[in-house]
């Protein structure tokens, strides 16, 4: 039977990464009000209240969607490697995982001088809502097919970088390099000629951050697919 | 060795669990303040007429709501589920956006004059069910975290037996998250019309 190691335990304080987490929350919930106020305006003004709440509210969720990436990396990172035998401490994850949200601190701040100083809206004035909701959907697609602001390739950018930043902390701060050396005694032994070669630990500390984000990719197509497609499938329609 | 728990709830550590649970429904309460306390022009929503819209529901009494209405409660559910192990972030914020939309609704049905009974009979019934369904699978979530936090304090956690517990506690939430769409599709149509009739 496989005989678990445990990984190092930093000595740090996780008060500056709790801080971090917070102002990754609240620069999501400014980002995406920053985006959204200059359409805020155009909504009648008995209605603003009450849009702007709601609004609101819907951005609170989805941020603490974004923020729960935090707590899911973590689970995912700890599950990887008890799978292969290796005890990490919650302590030496947290500080891992939202170090390696750097880039998209960054993708924020851009959005949040974009969305302030560079997005141009400009819509036909009403009282109708529901055609203004109508011209809001439009006018913000057109702003992402119109490629103003590169959100997709920046995007891309900030979570490569993310994922490469992550795998380099996983490598360097659980020392994985020895880690796996001293596991592989234990494991099948083409992995043993595999690890001479090529660094096991890196490839493994790669593999953790590129399947986790995999497996969001996958989670948002599922529920995309649940979303739409398995309503009309199951063929139902909305009550009359 | 210790003796078998005949329950698999008295497994959960009670205490701790129900303060998880009371942490939600505080969330819940705040939410529907919140979402009570929007401003709404009134003008905007005339007086509903009640006997048509609930003469309106008897006809959408069948399967076919039912399954609509399951499989939306489903999602939410799944989403809660998938909460636990966020440690209850997502939940927090999932049952902070019911609370809201339950109080934006009240608010909405109370300016179009619709009789508090009869508001009350809208919601109540199912929703009793409903929430006690979300609220336990999102409490588990916050029970999550506080039992990592006992194993970094150097409490002992069997972490096998905790997922079984959880599962069992998600699968029977989620029988009486079965339970409300019935009550919400059959027999809350029926006491609306009983009501105004």
């Amino acid at each position: 039977m496989a005989v678990p190691i445990q990984a190092p335990v930093p000595d740090v304080k996780l008060a500056r990464y709790n801080i971090a987490v917070m102002a990754y929350f609240l620069l999501l919930m400014a980002t995406q009000y920053a985006l959204a106020y200059k359409y805020l305006l155009y909504i009648p003004e008995k209605w603003r209240g009450v849009a702007t709440v709601s609004t609101l509210v819907f951005f609170g969720f989805q941020s603490l969607f974004m923020v729960a990436v935090i707590p899911l990396g973590m689970a995912f990172i700890f599950s990887w490697l008890y799978l292969i035998d290796i005890r990490a401490s919650v302590k030496s994850l947290y500080p891992i995982v939202v170090t390696s949200l750097t880039p998209f601190y960054l993708l924020l701040g851009l959005m949040i001088v974009y969305g302030v100083f560079f997005l141009q809206v400009s819509l036909e004035p009403t009282d109708d809502v529901q055609r203004l909701s109508e011209m809001i959907r439009a006018d913000v697609n057109r702003q992402i097919t119109s490629g103003a602001f590169p959100l997709s390739r920046l995007g891309s950018v900030a979570a490569v970088t993310s994922v490469g930043l992550c795998a380099y902390l996983l490598y360097r701060r659980l020392n994985l390099r020895s880690l796996v050396a001293e596991q592989l005694g234990q494991w099948p032994s083409w992995l043993g000629v595999v690890h001479r070669r090529l660094n096991l630990g890196a490839i493994i500390a790669a593999l953790i951050p590129l399947t986790f984000v995999g497996s969001l990719l996958v989670f948002q197509k599922l529920s995309g697919l649940l979303a739409t497609n398995v309503l009309e499938k199951l063929n139902l329609q909305p009550p009359r | 060795m210790a003796q078998e728990q005949k329950y698999f709830w008295v497994m959960l550590e009670r205490k701790r669990f129900f303060l998880c649970l009371a942490v939600l429904v505080g969330v819940l309460v705040v939410g529907a303040l919140v979402g009570y306390a929007v401003p709404l022009p009134e003008d905007a929503f005339p007086r509903q007429d009640v006997l048509g819209a609930s003469t309106a529901m008897q006809d959408v009494r069948n399967v076919r709501t039912f399954r609509l209405i399951f499989f939306n409660n489903t999602r939410v559910f799944l989403l809660m589920a998938v909460g636990i192990l966020t440690g209850g972030l997502l939940s927090l914020g999932e049952v902070f956006v019911i609370g809201y939309m339950v109080g934006v609704f009240s608010r909405m049905a109370l300016a179009q004059a619709m009789p508090l009974p009869i508001l009350l009979a809208a919601l109540a019934p199912h929703g009793v069910f409903e929430l006690a369904s979300f609220m336990t699978v999102g409490a588990l979530g916050l029970y999550f975290a506080s039992r990592i936090y006992g194993q970094l304090k150097g409490h002992t956690v069997d972490w096998t037996k905790e997922i079984i517990v959880y599962a069992k506690v998600a699968i029977a939430s989620y029988v009486v998250l079965l339970l409300a769409a019935l009550v919400e599709v059959y027999l809350t149509p029926t006491l609306i019309h009983h009501l105004v009739t």
